[in-house]
């Protein structure tokens, strides 16, 4: 519990409070999120588990700004999404979160290294060539620049992505099951990369994993159930993690 | 086609009355007399006038059998000498000058294996002796379309294609230099007895158009519109499902741009664009495709009898404009329609 006085200095780099959301209506509603209230601090790495169906990728959208909340609130910084029209909603993903999911995370027609500036480029701007070009270096894909995404394996296609999720240095960079689809080394490639821009670079990312491994490059583990917040981790190792989880499957 | 063969009529005398009969658009009509084509020759701004004399006649060919059998329509009438006013051209040969000469129109001497110089019977439908002396073309063709023509002299005509002799169908009229149709009526009108009445040249084009659509390709243009109307929805059911189905694909695609920041515009001005541009290149495909279509067409229904007139596929409007709005509409709806607009 010393680490719940740690975490209020920090500044929150997004949070949602009292957050719920339902899914459908009358007998076939799905209650995805049952009351969840829970920070990501700035420049902290956290990472997001539970069983299938616990909530955890509807958390993340929702606390992104990629879907509304039933009710209770979503902030990322001081900005409330509740009270966003969809223009600012759009200039808030564009300009301050970014994003890494499991898969298609390319767009196919686009070269890498439009890929990766392609949130940029939608904002019309150039960004920070300098950063850009020190990111491609980070992610190891200097001489790919100019390849299509179906011409690199799934790692690399990860990699291009992370890239792009931090091309516009937003505040928080958000990964549901970036490493699902990779093999253990390529995982461990872009967990690294996840995992030094936080240290390096103080970047703030929340990603969703099932693997106890992934998490333990995190800072910090939030565990999910049935929508609801049921524990938390600091410093986690892939065995603390692994048996927190068998504890879940057991009275669940 | 058909127009253009009687351009050089200004003017047809006419009886009034036409006796119609249920079903039938335009009625028989009393004959007028032939020698009001000299009362009107007189009238001022009058070039020409002559009668013309129509009745059936079918020729016999050489190998003793009907030419066209009991198909088309065979027409015979007096030949008219003022080039302006007979919608035929003689070809090759001469004009009829006595009595039993007869021009054949060219496709009608070609299918009875008739030649110049031959004699052979007209059956009016009493078998008359008549001989071969000039072949002739219809706007052109060798006829118009499977219909067989024989140009008597006026006498022949009023002797054998008509009840009572001294009786025409109608006068043709040509107009002097500077009159315009409607004077050249003006100016008729007065001259002609009761129950005969003066109509433009245009007017009696209209008329027969009007006759030849209604009765003869009737059926086959309103095939043809159906056809191509059923078409036309085929294509742009089939185009807007396959847009619909390639939307929805891209359904990810979109998501994605719109995580990492696109505006609902970016997205769907990007699908627009895009199908835009599908829907013009299908749209010149399928337009050069059916262009082919016409074109094989055009060399078909000549093959069949039926000469196309110039200025054919490529001067009517709906080739050119109907594959434009199909694939438009169903290009653009897809992406525009809420079920599909990208979130
Ligand atoms: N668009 C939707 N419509 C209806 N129900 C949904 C929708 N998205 C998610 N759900 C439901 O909400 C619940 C939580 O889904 P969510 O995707 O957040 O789970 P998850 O923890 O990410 O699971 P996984 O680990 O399998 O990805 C599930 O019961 C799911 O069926
Ligand atoms: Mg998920």
């Amino acid at each position: 519990m010393t680490t719940t006085t740690a975490l209020t200095t920090t500044r929150p780099a997004a949070r949602v409070v009292d957050a719920v959301k339902v899914y459908g209506g009358g007998d076939t509603a799905v209650r995805a999120l049952d009351g969840v209230t829970v920070t990501f601090p700035a420049g902290r790495f956290t990472a997001i588990m539970g069983p299938s169906g616990s909530g955890k990728s509807t958390l993340m959208h929702c606390a992104a700004g990629l879907d509304t909340l039933t009710s209770g609130t979503a902030r990322i910084g001081d900005t409330d999404l509740g009270g966003l029209d969809d223009r600012r909603l759009t200039l808030l993903r564009r300009d301050r979160v970014g994003f890494v999911f499991q898969a298609y995370n390319l767009v196919p027609t686009l070269t890498v290294a439009e890929n990766i500036t392609l949130p940029l480029d939608l904002a019309g701007g150039r960004g920070d060539p300098e950063w850009i070009d020190a990111l491609i270096d980070v992610v190891g894909l200097r001489d790919r620049l100019h390849h299509r995404p179906a011409e690199l394996s799934g790692g690399q296609q990860q990699r291009v992505a992370v890239a792009r999720a931090f091309a516009g240095r937003p505040d928080v960079v958000f990964a549901d099951e970036p490493t699902g689809n990779l093999d253990s080394r390529s995982g461990q490639e872009v967990l690294g990369l996840l995992g030094r821009a936080v240290r390096e670079t103080a970047r703030t990312v929340v990603m969703v994993t099932h693997d106890p491994v992934a998490a333990a490059h995190a800072d910090e583990v939030v565990f999910l159930a049935d929508g609801r917040l049921v524990d938390r981790m600091d410093s986690p190792t892939a065995d603390r993690v692994l048996d927190r989880m068998k504890a879940f499957e057991v009275p669940s | 086609m058909f127009g253009s063969a009687t351009r050089g009529t200004d003017a047809v005398v006419r009886s009034a009355d036409a006796i119609t009969t249920p079903g039938e658009s335009q009625g028989v009509r009393q004959p007028v007399a032939t020698d009001l084509a000299a009362t009107v020759g007189k009238v001022a701004g009058v070039a020409a006038a002559v009668p013309n004399i129509q009745g059936a006649g079918q020729l016999v060919g050489a190998n003793g059998e009907p030419v066209g059998g009991q198909g088309p329509p065979t027409l015979a009438g007096n030949w008219i000498t003022d080039p302006e006013l007979n919608p035929y051209r003689l070809a090759e040969g001469r004009a009829p000058q006595k009595s039993g000469e007869v021009v054949v129109n060219r496709g009608a001497a070609e299918k009875g294996d008739l030649r110049i110089g031959d004699t052979t019977t007209l059956r009016t439908p009493d078998p008359v002796r008549v001989t071969i002396v000039g072949l002739a073309t219809f706007a052109g063709e060798d006829g118009m379309a499977q219909v067989t023509f024989t140009g008597m002299t006026v006498a022949d005509a009023e002797k054998y294609l008509t009840a009572r002799p001294g009786e025409a169908a109608s006068i043709q009229v040509r107009a002097g230099p500077g009159v315009s149709q409607q004077e050249l009526v003006d100016r008729l009108t007065p001259v002609l007895p009761r129950g005969v009445e003066a109509i433009t040249g245009q007017e009696s084009a209209e008329e027969n158009n009007e006759m030849i659509s209604s009765q003869f390709l009737g059926v086959f243009t309103t095939f043809l519109l159906v056809f191509s109307g059923v078409a036309l929805l085929v294509a742009t059911f089939s185009i807007h499902n396959t847009f619909a189905i390639v939307v929805a694909q891209r359904t990810r695609e979109n998501a994605l741009l719109r995580a990492l920041g696109a505006s609902r515009r970016q997205v769907t001005v990007t699908t627009l664009v895009e199908a835009t541009a599908v829907a013009v290149t299908a749209s010149v495909a399928g337009l050069a495709g059916g262009i082919g279509v016409a074109a094989g067409l055009q060399a078909l229904f000549p093959a069949l009898g039926f000469p196309f007139p110039e200025g054919t596929w490529w001067s009517r409007p709906c080739p050119w404009r109907c594959p434009w709005p199909s694939g438009s509409w169903s290009a653009w709806a897809p992406p525009c329609c809420p079920p599909y607009a990208p979130a």
